[in-house]
């Protein structure tokens, strides 16, 4: 049995604006396998980002544990967090990120200049997951001479190369046509099962989904059970 | 170094708006060079050896005042007084008024051994002490009109109703000056008809300690007399002119202090909008794995990579341009030279620097600290 990667217990975020608290996630707990392809699905404001936000170490609970390859993230400072998450995630944005001034091997290249590879190094490892996606053509064009899909799978480049423990993908599809939608999607799937690695996906497209191991879903903040739909 | 490229790729991002920061810099910075090399050239003191030795004597009341023929007996006469040279200023301009210059009536004999860093050729020196109307110019001087030896030279009397013609029998050198025009005194008495009064003494002392009692003993003996004299050291008699201008080294503190703080304000504007505009990628860096001390580093960097191009371009550009263009000509003499120097060059550098670092420290010392979260949210 894969032993769990991501633990969560009793999760809970209260979001404060102008005097009024807004109620983000509530009491949500989730145990992630090593392994799985997990998508997190619900409407606008339920709160699956901001839970994908908290595993990924960007944003914090309120209360609540969060463990990450037995790692207490939740009890790190804010500069063991940023080291961790340099060495333990990777993450790919829905409107990529990616760094306009960088070429695409640059940007893929940016979590390694945190390590102690060298250039030469470097150079093979952002080859590689360039390769991976895809992309070894493009490594010296700018995100502005890429496609919305191409840029994507920079970004997805880029989550990878550092091989993290942990890939989150906050709506990854969400800003990309149907043709490139599937190709992200289909990337994704072989990275999980061609090479092992744990995946969270948000998304509220069912097709996206449709690649995922396990699907939970999320309704105004509260976690429901696998299996369980939001009541509408 | 990794994040070198990281630096010069923002730097380079939007290159209107860097160059015309660079520029502001330099143009800035050039300013702040030129006033301290101002200043610095005008507090300059003769190196020559002899000027610590001399001393100048003048009428007490004012330098528009002169002294009896008479004094220079008893003048010489004043222990440890090795030297006495009489001198007269004509200040008579060639041509027209604007073409103006130093120009004086001095004892022929004498000349040449009161400043021994006026060089001249044995020819040149012969000349002038045997033709009446010799004179001898400095080489700036020559070649501002282009002047050869040899040349019939005439200078029109402005304070003086006398216009004075001139050989010009040599040309000198001087590691001091070389913008002045000197002419034998008698020549210059004769065509006044004689009058025997003195603008004022050079008088050549024993040595620099001698000095101050040579002072006290010249301002003593003509003390309570019809024509008092002030006595000083040829430094102070030079500082006194620029002293008429008022408090310069003021006046330039207060202009460079101004330019400088404007100099941050706008440069700190523009890395404000910079950075400003990055909160959203700073934000990703972050959420990659860059620590605060990492990101404030690259956009301190960026600051200091412009500050230091723009510091550069101005101390550079101003010490080509004054090298260049010849102040002393401009100015008719009152500057005589002006080299931008190393150390000048050295504070402007050291001016942007500090201009880079608070003007970007500032900015990204906000942003570095946003957490990712918050970053996320901007829009860039």
């Amino acid at each position: 049995m894969a032993e769990s990667l991501v633990r969560i217990k009793d999760l809970t975020k209260i979001f404060k604006r102008d005097n009024e608290e807004v109620v983000a996630l509530q009491n949500c707990s989730l145990d992630i396998k090593s392994g799985d392809f997990l998508a997190l699905m619900g409407p606008s404001g339920s709160g699956k980002s901001t839970l994908l936000n908290i595993i990924a170490g960007i944003d914090r609970a309120t209360s609540g544990a969060v463990a990450i390859g037995g790692a207490e993230i939740s009890r790190m400072t804010e500069r063991e967090l940023t080291h961790w998450r340099n060495q333990n995630i990777g993450f790919v944005f829905q409107t990529f990120n990616l760094i306009p001034v960088l070429t695409a091997f640059e940007n893929v290249e940016l979590p390694l200049l945190l390590t102690g590879l060298t250039r030469a190094e470097r150079k093979d490892h952002v080859e590689t997951a360039l390769r991976l996606v895809g992309l070894q053509d493009r490594m010296k064009h700018y995100p502005r001479q890429l496609s919305g899909g191409q840029e994507q799978r920079v970004a997805v480049a880029r989550a990878i190369v550092a091989d993290p423990s942990l890939l989150l993908a906050d709506e990854p599809t969400g800003d990309l046509d149907a043709h490139s939608a599937e190709e992200v999607m289909n990337l994704l799937a072989r990275l999980n099962k061609d090479f092992g690695k744990s995946i969270v996906v948000v998304t509220h497209d069912p097709r996206a989904a449709h690649h995922a191991s396990h699907i939970r879903h999320l309704d105004k903040g509260v976690l429901l059970g696998e299996g369980e739909l939001p009541v509408t | 170094m990794k994040h070198w490229k990281i630096i010069w790729k923002n730097v380079t991002r939007n290159r209107k708006r860097t160059l015309f920061t660079i520029l502001s810099i330099a143009f800035s910075i050039m300013l702040v060079t030129f006033l301290r090399t101002l200043v610095t050239e005008l507090s300059k003191t003769n190196p020559a050896p002899e000027s610590a030795r001399r001393v100048v004597v003048r009428r007490a009341t004012s330098l528009g005042e002169n002294m009896p023929e008479s004094y220079r007996q008893k003048l010489q006469q004043v222990p440890e007084v090795e030297l006495v040279t009489a001198l007269d200023w004509f200040g008579g301009v060639y041509q027209e008024p604007k073409n103006f210059f130093a120009n004086f009536a001095i004892d022929h004999e004498t000349l040449l051994r009161m400043f021994p860093e006026i060089q001249v050729e044995e020819t040149a020196r012969q000349a002038f002490l045997s033709q009446r109307s010799a004179a001898i110019c400095g080489q700036n001087l020559a070649r501002r009109f282009g002047w050869k030896v040899g040349d019939r030279i005439t200078l029109l009397g402005s304070i003086y109703p006398v216009d004075l013609e001139f050989t010009l029998v040599g040309i000198y050198t001087s590691k001091v000056d070389t913008t002045a025009f000197y002419f034998r005194r008698d020549y210059f008495e004769e065509t006044m008809g004689k009058p025997g009064r003195v603008g004022a003494f050079y008088l050549l002392c024993s040595s620099p300690e001698a000095v101050p009692r040579v002072i006290e003993a010249v301002d003593s003996m003509f003390r309570n007399t019809d024509a008092e004299t002030l006595t000083e050291t040829e430094r102070a008699f030079e500082a006194g002119f620029q002293s008429m201008l008022g408090n310069i080294k003021g006046l330039v503190l207060s202009i460079s202090s101004v330019v400088v703080f404007m100099i941050l304000l706008i440069v700190g504007n523009t890395m404000a909008m910079s950075v400003r505009e990055r909160s959203h990628e700073i934000a990703i860096l972050k959420s990659l794995g860059f620590q605060n001390e990492s990101l404030f580093g690259m956009l301190v960097g960026e600051a200091l990579v412009i500050s230091l191009l723009g510091g550069l371009a101005g101390t550079l550009a101003s010490r080509l341009i004054f090298d260049l263009v010849d102040l002393s000509d401009l100015t008719m003499g009152f500057i005589r030279q002006f080299r931008v120097e190393l150390p000048t060059i050295a504070l402007g550098i050291l001016v942007s620097l500090i201009v880079g670092l608070v003007s970007g420290g500032i900015p990204a010392l906000h942003v570095s600290r946003l957490t990712v979260s918050e970053g996320l949210r901007r829009v860039g």
